[in-house]
Formats: structure tokens, sequence, C-alpha cells
């Protein structure tokens, strides 16, 4: 089951090759008609998930190298399934709008949106630590080829630089693996948590991982690829990068750093916070400097992935009960940033498209020219802004909460974020679509009906999610139950 | 049964007014200007009939409270967030007057803004503005009175916005957001602390679990005193208290229908109300009411002063608006809840009145704004120069005016009680009577009375924005009257309100004044407030009867300065708080992300790494012998290695 | 006239060996006879391979001979290949002259 989830993708990124070149309406059907098929398939999949069980669902499982007792192991919990959502919702939107912001190579566009499909689900259920590593450095490739080739002007460096930057920390994630491994005598996700582990070796370990999963989440001071990586990557790449990868590494963090070395992740939680706030503040006010439009949406993407970040490692400074609260808050933020940052790259793309510039100095008044389109970027603002009502509040309001009995600094730092969000995200409406319409302007057409339907998809995500976010929070609740539990199982302990 | 007639009720007048604003939103091209405006129209009409309907159940069938939950938002360990109602008296009232003034708004607004390209927009959010402050009002949980709170920033932000190709629209709307979230976030810290030791958000749970609170000290400092402090921080945002209400003058760059909904008979009272609201929380926290009290009366007093040197008719009802949301803060502060909430109704309406004339001189004027361009209108627009009239004299609480029977209530109040800084609020309230009344007598003359000062061709005005304006003048003459006597049980909003022995018997004395409107307004006569108010009314009237304005003002220079740049406030934050976070951002970004980070950490090893290639590169001399002897001899190394072990 | 014996051959494959190196390394003018030299190299270690494999009556030496010299076979055909291509591009054979990758 899980296996035509992943690999559904890829087929259909090969089937695009048996259709020829200059038949473009049938590349854009077929590869519509695959990610149509992979979110029918997840929603059934999310249908089928028994949320009352607590444990892994959907299990396969293969022998894959026979030396080593790696496997070709497949499972979802909860967190997963909301992620493969996630995942093929992104792909199909990017496929839906494909044609219309790349011309040129267009089969191959779409092939690599659909291998990169197939790879993050493979993240997504991988429970076998080689098989994961597999599929998180099968998911650079694409991405990198996506950026070196349709991006903009400076593309080669910016792709030169997201992928040496991330692969330099998936290099020690492999090292540290490969340790599990033969520690564990297996690969099995499970069998390596279950390994007992002295204080030292897990803050090796951990800082393996942590330069792994932070460089892709990413964590300040690591973030400075994505800004560049985001300007230059087209439309569909930034939207994939925005929904996508970055919750890869987030993800990362779950499945490796919180059960495998849970000392140490108690023991760095401090620092991790620390990072997490600096990342929320200082991040934000460096986007409100900016003077390109796309490299303020990233940084703000980096602002809000601190919150994840924040809502994972705070598991440690509260009581469980509260735990459970703020992390699945980090899950939910994870999901809603997507249709946040995501849907404005988007909507970004499109009017990209018609002004050919991305800098804010160039643009003013553009709600007088394209008012739908200012209607639709307003509404995501909002949504980045965490205005209640709209997908971005939960997390923030979870996470923000959950500190105040404790640890209440750590609210009232965060918090922060509710005037600097508001502050820049504003400031970047008022500057590009209010005032005066900038004459230095081409002239330009409002949105189509296609973009238009493509827009309101992620209108009706945002606002779904943020007025009835009761079925995700019940999706990720005993999945966050189980992965706090073992993130606070302390091994050293076990270990005489 | 009962019940589900609430329950259906409740839903009409809150979601109605949301359906009127999808549908102009949604389908503004399909039915046209005048379909939006039916649709809204229609919308809020029926949103005020359940209100109406409510209110019969609550005050007249005497009902006591209603709470249910809607549905589960989300739910988490312990705790869930739910969306619900909860009608009571206080509630329902609110509802009641917030459906009123926006029926009232959305007629007028068809005569002011005819014409104008975005109407089925305006129309729209004008109706989401509604249901948001409806939700606010009504619910039943803070998370969604937090939902209501953003909302009606969302709709406020939009609406000043909505001539967004106005440089000073875009900026007024920008700063009301911003300025609004710094409140916001005192609103969101109080609720985490509500989460965190509670456990709940529903307002019954939180008023079971007031005594343990009351109990919990955090940092030195009772747990109450805190939620009570970040709450008033979330006020003192919605509600432009000082000094945060350097947002709502900026504001007047919206359409002036939505200067009369939002920025002076609904929205800016949310405030208010919450902290009503929440008295069993604020009547255990005497220091902060203390703290209200004097905020609240020192905005009563010096943003009044303000509206007497501005010259733009809109500003100054916003800064009287601000005066006058100092008077109901301060009412709070001072435990006087119903006196807050009375006052918070007769200036709804009264307000509305006044801001609504405005946009109709402003109408009649072609949107001219400015005084000094105005004088003798009287002769052209008689009615709007009535209900102006009727407007300021209740703003002056003018004998038998409904303002006069809440605001002189709430002077008596804060005179009785015993808090700190309450003779420091009191004296200053008092001074604000006199502001009140020379800046009312100024506007009025400077538009009405006197000779034109200019040519304005007079344009019509339709019966849309005449008949609004009638009907707002019946409530702003005799709404007090009526009230009154409510108000002056302690308990009008039933359990709604709570209040320690203390507050009961300070405010004994003034409630039972309030019994007796009609004695009230003779003994007024030879009371401090009336006597400063006709007082000051007539001297401001001779002064510019006699044209001595201007040789005032230079005796009175340097406070001339001063109220011309609004005490400094906005000087504060745009010249020194703006530039430095600017500075701030600009040096993080350039120093610390440019520089130090990408330059120094990412791109300093990768520069290192290649000016080390680059220096080998020049060895090679691109020879094949010379790599056939370098490979050899490495061999040869090699093997003498293995041989050697 | 002497025995012939493995010491025999073995001198010259050494021969054959050093023969080989130096011209590789020598080599400056002709592409050609460089890889004429290194298909030498490769015969002084055939020619090791027969006279081992014969001295101790084992035929693994003989049947990694053939291998070497498929191998070799196929290799110089590559490089001659590359030879041709090379002169279509530059006119010329010239070691000296070839320094493409000279830093």
């Amino acid at each position: 089951m899980l296996s035509i989830c992943i690999w559904h993708a890829l087929v259909g990124a090969l089937g695009l090759y048996l259709v020829p070149k200059q038949n473009i309406s049938l590349i854009r059907l077929v590869a519509v008609v695959t990610a149509l098929f992979g979110l029918i398939f997840s929603i059934y999949l999310y249908l089928s998930y028994d949320q009352t069980i607590n444990q892994l669902q959907f299990i396969e499982k293969l022998p894959w190298i026979g030396g080593i007792n790696a496997e070709y192991f497949l499972a979802v919990d909860g967190i997963s399934v909301s992620l493969i959502l996630l995942t093929c919702l992104t792909t199909l939107i990017i496929c839906l709008m494909g044609g219309s912001l790349v011309r040129q190579n267009l089969r191959d566009y779409l092939a690599i949106f659909l291998i990169m499909q197939s790879m993050v689900i493979g993240v997504f259920c991988a429970q076998d630590a080689l098989l994961f590593f597999l599929f998180w450095e099968g998911s650079l490739i694409p991405m990198y080829l996506c950026i070196g080739i349709w991006g903009s002007k400076n593309r080669s460096f910016a792709a030169r630089k997201f992928f040496i930057y991330t692969f330099l920390g998936s290099t020690l994630l492999l090292i540290a693996v490969l340790f599990l491994g033969i520690k564990a005598q297996s690969f099995n996700l499970a069998n390596i948590a279950g390994l007992s582990l002295d204080l030292d070796t897990q803050l090796w370990l951990f800082g393996a991982f942590l330069l792994a999963f932070a460089i892709k989440v990413p964590m300040f001071p690591v973030h400075t690829w994505l800004p560049d990586a985001h300007t230059e990557a087209p439309t569909g790449g930034s939207v994939l990068l925005a929904a996508l990868l970055l919750k890869v590494g987030a993800y990362g963090f779950v499945r490796f750093s919180l059960p495998i070395t849970p000392d140490a992740s108690q023991y760095m939680a401090i620092p991790m916070i620390v990072l997490s706030l600096i990342a929320i503040v200082y991040v934000g006010f460096i986007a409100l400097a900016q003077s390109d439009m796309k490299r303020l949406i990233a940084y703000s993407s980096v602002a809000h992935m601190g919150f994840v970040t924040l809502g994972m490692f705070g598991i440690y400074l509260i009581p469980k009960e509260l735990a459970v609260m703020t992390f699945s808050g980090a899950m939910i933020q994870m999901i809603a940033h997507a249709f946040g940052s995501g849907a404005m790259f988007l909507a970004f793309g499109m009017m990209y498209e018609r002004l050919k510039t991305r800098n804010i100095d160039d643009m003013g008044g553009v709600a007088t020219i394209m008012p739908y389109l200012a209607s639709f970027f307003v509404v995501f603002s909002m949504a980045n802004i965490g205005v209640p009502g709209t997908s971005g509040f939960i997390g923030e309001l979870l996470i923000l909460v959950s500190f105040l009995k404790h640890q209440p600094w750590i609210s009232a730092i965060a918090g922060l974020t509710l005037i600097i969000s508001a502050s820049y995200t504003l400031w970047m409406v008022r500057r590009v679509f209010y005032g005066p319409v900038n004459p230095n302007m081409p002239l330009a057409y409002d949105v189509t009906t296609h973009e238009t339907g493509v827009l309101s998809i992620f209108v009706a995500c945002i606002f779904l999610l943020g007025l009835y976010p009761k079925p995700l929070g019940d999706l990720l609740l005993t999945s966050s139950e189980t992965v706090i539990a073992s993130a606070l199982h302390s091994k050293t302990g076990a270990k005489s | 049964m009962m019940s589900e007639i609430y329950t259906s009720l409740a839903g009409l007048v809150c979601f109605s007014p949301l359906i009127g604003a999808l549908i102009a939103g949604f389908f503004a091209k399909r039915i046209g200007a005048f379909g939006a405006q039916f649709m809204t129209i229609l919308c809020v009409a029926i949103a005020f009939a359940s209100a109406l309907v409510l209110f019969n159940y609550m005050y007249i069938e005497e009902t006591r409270v209603f709470n249910y939950s809607l549905y589960t938002w989300i739910a988490m360990p312990g705790i869930t967030f739910e969306v619900g109602f909860w009608l009571d008296r206080l509630s329902v009232g609110m509802m009641l007057v917030v459906t009123a003034v926006s029926l009232l708004v959305h007629i007028y607004s068809m005569g002011y803004m005819k014409g104008d390209p975005g109407i089925q927009r305006f129309f729209a959010y004008v109706s989401f503005f509604t249901f948001a402050m409806l939700m606010l009002v009504g619910g039943n949980n803070l998370l969604q009175v937090f939902f209501g709170w953003e909302g009606v920033g969302v709709a406020s932000y939009l609406l000043i916005g909505f001539w967004f190709h106005k440089d000073s629209a875009a900026n007024g709307a920008f700063k009301a957001f911003v300025v609004n979230r710094v409140g916001d976030f005192g609103f969101l810290l109080a609720m985490g602390l509500f989460v965190t030791y509670v456990g709940s958000l529903n307002f019954s749970d939180i008023f079971h679990r007031i005594p343990d609170l009351a109990a919990v000290s955090l940092g030195g400092m009772p747990l109450i005193d805190w939620i009570c402090m970040l709450l008033f921080i979330g006020a003192m945002g919605k509600s432009a208290q000082m000094p945060l209400h350097i947002w709502l003058p900026e504001s007047m760059e919206g359409p002036t229908p939505i200067s009369a909904l939002i920025h002076a008979a609904t929205m800016v009272t949310a405030g208010v109300y919450l902290l009503v609201r929440l008295s069993p929380l604020f009547e255990f926290s005497p220091m902060i009411r203390s703290w209200i009290l004097v905020i609240g009366a020192t905005g009563g007093l010096i943003l009044g002063m303000i509206a007497i040197v501005n010259h733009d008719i809109k500003r100054v009802v916003a800064y009287s608006t601000l005066s006058q949301l100092g008077y109901m803060m301060a009412a709070v502060g001072a435990s006087a809840y119903g006196l807050a909430m009375f006052h918070l109704i007769t200036h709804a309406f009264f307000k509305a009145l006044l801001f609504l004339a405005a946009g109709a001189v402003i109408v009649a004027a072609h949107h001219e704004q400015d005084m000094r361009k105005f004088g003798g209108l009287i002769h052209s627009i008689p009615l709007v120069g009535v209900v102006f009239a009727i407007g300021s004299m209740s703003l002056m609480a003018v004998p038998l005016f409904s303002g006069f029977y809440s605001k002189d209530a709430i002077i008596a109040a804060i005179g009785a009680t015993s808090l700190p800084g309450a003779h420091y609020a009191y004296y200053c309230l008092l001074m604000g009577v006199m502001v009140t009344s020379i800046y009312s007598v100024r506007a009025f003359y400077l538009t009405f009375l006197g000779q034109p000062r200019s040519n304005i061709h007079i344009h019509e005005l339709s019966n849309t924005i005449k008949w609004p304006l009638i009907i707002l003048a019946i409530p702003s003459m005799g709404l007090g009257y009526v009230l009154a006597p409510m108000a002056g049980n302690l308990h009008w909003f039933g359990e709604a309100i709570f209040y320690t022995h203390q507050s009961v018997t300070d405010l004994a004395g003034i409630n039972g004044h309030l019994n007796h409107p009609g004695s009230m307004a003779m003994d007024a006569i030879n009371s401090a407030p009336f006597i400063l108010m006709l007082l000051s009314s007539f001297a401001t009237y001779w002064i510019y009867r006699y044209s001595w304005a201007e040789k005032i003002s230079k005796i009175f220079a340097p406070i001339q300065c001063l109220l011309e740049n609004k005490w400094y406030f906005d000087w504060l934050v745009e010249q020194l708080l703006v530039p430095f976070v600017w500075i701030f951002s600009r040096a993080f970004n350039r120093v610390g992300d440019q520089l130090l980070i990408d330059q120094l950490m990412v791109m300093g090893p990768a520069k290192l790494l290649e000016s080390f290639s680059l220096r080998i590169k020049a060895h090679i001399s691109g020879h094949l012998y010379h790599y056939a002897i370098l490979m050899l001899l490495g061999t040869a190394v090699l093997i003498s290695k293995v041989v050697m072990i | 006239m002497f025995e012939v014996g493995l010491l025999h051959y073995m001198a010259l494959s050494g021969l054959l060996f050093v023969m080989g190196l130096i011209g590789i390394v020598l080599a400056r003018k002709n592409l050609i006879a460089l890889l004429m030299c290194v298909e030498l190299v490769l015969l002084s270690v055939n020619t090791l391979f027969i006279s081992i494999g014969h001295a101790w009556g084992d035929l693994t030496g003989q049947v990694m001979v053939l291998f070497i010299l498929a191998v070799a076979a196929a290799e110089t055909g590559i490089g001659l290949a590359i030879f041709v291509l090379i002169y279509r591009a530059s006119d010329q054979v010239d070691l000296e002259k070839l320094d493409l990758l000279k830093g």
C-alpha cells in the first residue's frame, strides 16, 4: 500500500517520457492525473488509518541488503500520514500550475516534481535508517536540478550552495546511521531506538543529526542557503522547498534526534530553544529589512520554522501533558507553514510572471492593477501572520500557551512574533500592493480563472485548517504522545 | 426546546452577517452593487431582528445565562478549545448595539459610497466586520473572543486601507494593525496563563477557578495581577488607550461610515467590553484597576485636548472618541462596570451620529474635511447641523441628553472610589468635561455657524444618508433617560458582572441617583461638571464669535505646539522607535546575516578551499608524462611501504 | 649454449618493464609511442605470468594472461579511438602541446 503511494509518482514521471515532447497538453494531463491519483490515494490512506491504535500501521517489510540487515521497511504513524497528505496536495498544485509558469522543458520540469514527490513520501514512510537516508538524499538531487535548470539569473551558484550545504549535513547523517546500524546489527529504527547509549555517544550522534536536520529545517545560523535557493528557484521549486523540503528536516528531528538520542536532546534542549528563539525574533528583524520580495518570504519561512523546532525541543522543559500540546503544535505549524509560505510563493510566482521583478521598490499599487491577486495575497499574508481562523494561528497558539506556566520567558520572547511577523508581512503588502501605482511597472493582467482555481485550493486549505483543526489534531495526537514517550525515556539509566 | 431557540437565534445573529459578506464578496460581479447592498443589509437586518428577540428573552423574560458549545475546535490532552456562545444580558445587550449601529451604517453607506467602484467589496468587509464583532461579543471562551478580536482587527485593516491607492490610507491601515498586535501580544499571553493555570479558556471554568487563582503568585506578583495586566494591554491596543492610541487618528483615512461603526461605536469598545466581561477577575486586582483608572483618565483628558487644535472634522471626532474611551476605561478601573457599559452604549449611538453627520458634511462639501474651509453650513444642510448639535450636546453631557447620564455617573463614581489614583483621575475627567465642551463647540461653530470661508458648492444629500442620522438622533437624545433607571441597578446585566463588597458600597450612592433621571438632570445644574461645561461652552462660543482664537492661540503658543504635535507620541514612535527598529533590522541583515554568517561562516571555508586549490593549480603542467611520473613514484612509495612491512 | 631458465624470463620481463616505463616517461613527442610503451609494460607482466605459471605448473597464470590480453586489446582500441579524436580536434598528437589540464 505504501509502496504504491511512494512509487506511483515515479511511474508517472517515467510515463511522462512516453509522451512526445511537443504534446504539452498531454504532458500536463499525465502529470496532473498522477498527482491526483496520489492525493486520492493519500486521502484513502488517511481514512483507513486507525487513529485509535498507538502504533505503526500499513507495515511493509522486505529484505533489502542482506549482509547488513538493511530492510525495505515502510510504515506510517499519524505524523507521517499528515505529511503525506500535504506532499500529495502540494505536488498536485504544482502540477496544475506547472504549465503556466514554466515554458521550456515542461516535461522534465514536471517529471522532477513527481520524482521529488516519490522521494519525499519515501522519507515520511521509511522505518529503516538506511532507506530513510536513501530517500533523503534522493530528494536532494531533483531540487538541485530544479534550481539549476529553471532558476533565474544566479541559479548555478544557488543550486551549488544548496546542494553542498545540505549534502555536508547528510554525510554526517550517513556516518551516524552506519555507526548505529552496525551497533544495533540492524537499521530498523525501532531497534536503533532500543539501543542503550551513554551520554557522550549520544551527544556525538546528536551533533551529527543536528547538522543534517538543522541545515534542512533550516535553523539559525545555518539558514543562509535558504534565501538564496528560494530567490533563484523557479516558482514550483520555491513552493516545494517551502512546503515540503523544510518539513523533511523537521521530520528528521522527530524520527532520529528525539527517540534515538533522548538524553542528548534533553541536554541540548536549552541551546536548541535559544536558537529557535533567535530564529523567530532575529530573523524576523532581518525579514523586515529585505528589499527582495522572495527573500523576505524566505526569511519569514525561517522564522516560522523556528516555532517548529521550539515546539519540538520545548517538550523537555514542561510537564508531559503540556509537552504533548506544544509538540502537536509544532507538527501543526509544519503543515500550516506549508499553506502560508507555499501559497505566498505561488502567488508571488504569478506576479513575477507578469512584472518580471522581485525588487519591492520596483512595485507599488499592484492591488490597483491586479485586485484579485492582491486579495489572495492578503489572505495568504493573514495566514502567515497567524490570524485566528487561518491555519497559521493554531500552531503558534498551542506552542505559545504551553510554555507560560513553567518557562514564561520562552512565551514572552516567542510571542513577539505576533508583532514582528505582522510588521514584515504587512509592510511588504503595503509596499507592494498598496499605495499609488508605480509608473515603472509593466502593464499586467489579473489572475486567470485557472490561476484563481489553483490559489483557491490554498485558500480553502488555510480556512479549513484554521476553522476546524480538530481532525488534524486528533490524527497527530497519539503519534505525538508516542514520540514524546520515547523522547522522554532516558537511555543512560538503562545501561549499567 | 428553549435551548434550541437560543442556539438558532445566536447562530442567526452571528452568522447571517457572515453569509451576507460571503455573498457580497464572492458574487460581487454577478449581483452588482445594488445586489450586494441589498443582501448585506438584509442579512444584518436579520441579525438585528434576532438580537431583538434574544434581548426580549434576556431582559423581559428574565432568562439568566445560556452557555453552549457549537463545536470543538481542537482537543489536546487536558484541554479542549471550543467554539460556542455565551448569552447573558451583557452579551445580548452588546449584540443589540452592534447590530443596530451596523444596520444603520450599512444603510448610510449606500448613500455615502455611491458610485465607488469597490462598493461590493466595501459591503462585504463591513458585514465581515459585523460578524467578527458578534463572535467577539458572543464567545463563551477567550479563544473565540480572540478570534473575533483579531477578526475585527483584520476587517479594520482592510477598511482603513479601503482606498488603498492613497499612501495615507495604506500607512494608516498598516499602523493600525501593527499597533493592535502589540495589544494582542498581551491578550495571547493572558490566554496562555489561563490555559496553563486554569486548564480551560471557557468563561464558566475561569470564573469558577478565580478563588484558586487568587492564591497563586508568579515572580513576586499575584497571578491575577499578571493576567489582568496582560488583558489590559490587549484592551489598550484595541480600545486605543495611551500610549497605544496612535493608530486611531490615522484610521480616519478609511471611509467615514467605517469610522462611525468601527472606530467609534463597536470595535474600539471591544477592550472595554472584554474587561467588563472579565469583571470577576478585575475585581480581585485592585492594583491593575488603579492603573486602568489612571491611564484611562489621563487619556480622557490629554487626548481630548488634541481635538482643540485639530482642523480635520473627522480627526476632531476621532480624538473625542479617544477621550471618551478614556472615560469608559476609567469607569472600569473604578469598578463601575455597569456605568462603563452604559457609557459604551450611549457613546455608540451619539458618536456614530457625530461621525455620520461629519460624513454627511464631507459628502456635502465634496470630500473636503478641513473645518477652516467650512462655515455657515447650517443654512445649506440644516438637518445635519441639527443632528450634529444633538450629538455634540450628548457628548458634552448636557442634562437630559443621553451622554449626560452615563458620563456624569462615571465622574461621580470615580469621585466615590477609594482606589489609589482616584483623586487624580477625578480631576482629570472633570477637566476633560471642559475640554470636551471646548472642542465640540469649536467644531460646531467652525462648521455650521459664522460666515462661509470658502465657496463650497453643496452636494445634495440622499435619503439613505439622512434617515440613519435622524434615527440615530433619537437614542442620542433619549436613550440615556430610558436606560438610566436600569443602569442605576448595579446588577442590570444580571450576573454577568461581579462586584466585591467594597465596590458595592462605593457605588451605592451614584446608582441611587440614576434611578430618578428627571431629578438627576435638575440636580446637575449646580454640580461641578455642568458648570464647567456651561462656562467653557460659552467662552468658546464668544471666542469664535469675536474671532479671538488667533490671539488666544498666541498666548498659549507652547501648549498649542504641544497639542499640534499630539503630545509628541507620534513623534516618539516615528522618529525614535521606527528608526531604531529600522537600524536594527538593517544591521542584522547586512552585518549579522550577510557578512558574519553568510560570507564568513558559510562562504568563508568555501573561499579558503578555493584559494588553496588555486595555489595548487599553478603547479599543474597539464603534461601527460608528468602525471605518469607522479603515478609511478606514488606506486613505488606504496610498494616500498608494503615491502617494508 | 645454455639452458634458458626461469630467471632469464624474469630478467627479460624486468627489462621489458623498465623499457616500457622509460618510454612512458620519456616519450614526450608522440602519443602512439606512449601507447606502445604501455603495451610493453603489460607484455612484461604477461611474460612474468606465463613463465612463473609454467615453472610452478599452475595454469592460473596463463588464464590471467588471456584476461590481460583481452583488456589490453580493449584498452588499445579505446586509446587509439581517443587519439583519432584528438587528432581530429587539434590536428596533431604531440604530447608537448596537449596541456589543456594546465592550471
